[in-house]
């Protein structure tokens, strides 16, 4: 996958082209994964997710985010994360509660994908890609590549819908 | 759930930008700033000049780098920008008439006093307005360099030309997937992960000391106003 067609690096850019990369700046609308983002930015962000790895949603859930990460907890299991992640964000109290829950989903949903092919939610294909690449960004390894190549995987359930 | 909402308050005294973090860093770090800072607004800085009734002051290139050397060098220049908690562009545009203002004054005390006009630059709308288009187009092609740079070391090539085909060469992820042997799907995603970059990138480059993410939003929107205007 390659071309050999040179890409312009910022040189040269129309204000067509630029009214078009402009927006792409403004901040995102905010929601879970935004917050979860800017909490993962913060200066102690690291310590903050190793913390909340051990202590949050994951392990309330009772997995680990190893078995998340190396693909030994099971289908099914996920799935009982998921559900127990995604209650845990309907009934949060508190932003650290809501960001625990929102950062298992989402740990969850991609080492489903990535090591079983599945896709554990409904959300729209597209919308779960956009999250998942988000986190990724601000993620250290290895859930930044997981994530990452959980956004790649096409799944049985893509293009349903449902 | 309780938000935190990030206000003006949050972190007053800490420099969250690069180039706010390199000017108080010492002599290399300011010298990269100045670099970083002519790079990008000595383009827009001519246009204003050309459009101006100051344009008789001498040749653009250099009117733009004596205001660079004058006022880059001048201790505190910059760490006034800091304290001054505003867009970049707008420190600069100011200090540049100020700076036309001083000159035209000094050649007005010599020989070439006649050919100046009476009424150098004021309340010159239209010159300023190409400043800042100018501005808008140099930020944004900055913030392009810096987003493929990063792309590039994290080995993400591919990822930055399917981001450059989609959103500056206008072509749908169908035709850029086409390109490039990938799905529709996976090319949206490969340009998300790039117009990640370009936002932080972006982000930083307009922002300033205590700007809360709303004032960022509203600096992108200005500048976006300038190229549609």
């Amino acid at each position: 996958m390659s071309t050999d067609r040179p890409m312009p690096s910022g040189d040269s850019l129309s204000a067509n082209a630029v009214s078009r990369l402009l927006p792409l700046g403004l901040s995102q609308p905010a929601g879970p994964v935004v917050d979860l983002i800017e909490r993962l930015t913060e200066p102690d962000g690291q310590d903050w997710l190793m913390h909340t790895l051990e202590h949050g949603a994951m392990r309330d859930a009772g997995s680990s985010a190893k078995a998340c990460a190396d693909g030994s907890a099971t289908v099914e299991q996920l799935k009982q994360i998921k559900e127990h992640a995604k209650r845990s964000m309907g009934r949060a109290e508190t932003r650290q509660e809501m960001l625990s829950a929102t950062l298992a989903y989402f740990l969850i949903i991609g080492s489903a994908m990535v090591h079983h092919n599945e896709l554990l939610t409904s959300q729209a294909r597209d919308q779960v890609d956009q999250a998942l690449v988000d986190l990724a960004d601000v993620l250290p390894a290895p859930w930044a590549e997981l994530l990452h190549q959980a956004a790649m995987v096409t799944t049985t359930r893509d293009g349903r819908g449902d | 759930m309780a938000q935190e909402t990030r206000s003006r308050d949050v972190f007053p005294m800490t420099q969250r930008t690069w180039l706010g973090r390199a000017i108080v860093a010492g002599s290399e770090g300011l010298s990269e700033a100045n670099h970083h800072i002519m790079e990008v607004y000595a383009h827009p800085l001519k246009v204003y000049y050309l459009g101006s009734s100051f344009r008789s002051l001498g040749e653009p290139d250099d009117v733009v780098q004596g205001f660079f050397a004058d006022r880059l060098g001048r201790e505190g220049f910059l760490g006034k920008w800091i304290e001054s908690d505003r867009p970049l562009r707008y420190w600069l545009i100011v200090g540049f008439k100020h700076f036309l203002f001083e000159r035209s004054r000094e050649l007005k005390r010599g020989a070439r006093a006649q050919a100046l006009p009476e009424d150098v630059g004021a309340g010159a709308e239209g010159p300023e307005n190409h400043f800042h288009r100018e501005a808008a187009l140099a930020i944004a092609g900055e913030a392009m360099r810096q987003a493929h740079d990063e792309c590039e070391r994290r080995g993400q090539g591919d990822h930055w030309n399917i981001f450059v085909r989609h959103y500056v060469d206008g072509m749908g992820y169908e035709a850029v997937g086409e390109e490039f042997g990938v799905t529709h799907r996976r090319a949206a995603v490969m340009a998300r992960t790039a117009s990640n970059r370009f936002r932080a990138a972006l982000r930083e480059l307009v922002s300033w000391r205590g700007a809360a993410a709303d004032d960022v939003d509203a600096e992108i929107r200005s500048l976006l106003e300038t190229i549609q205007l």
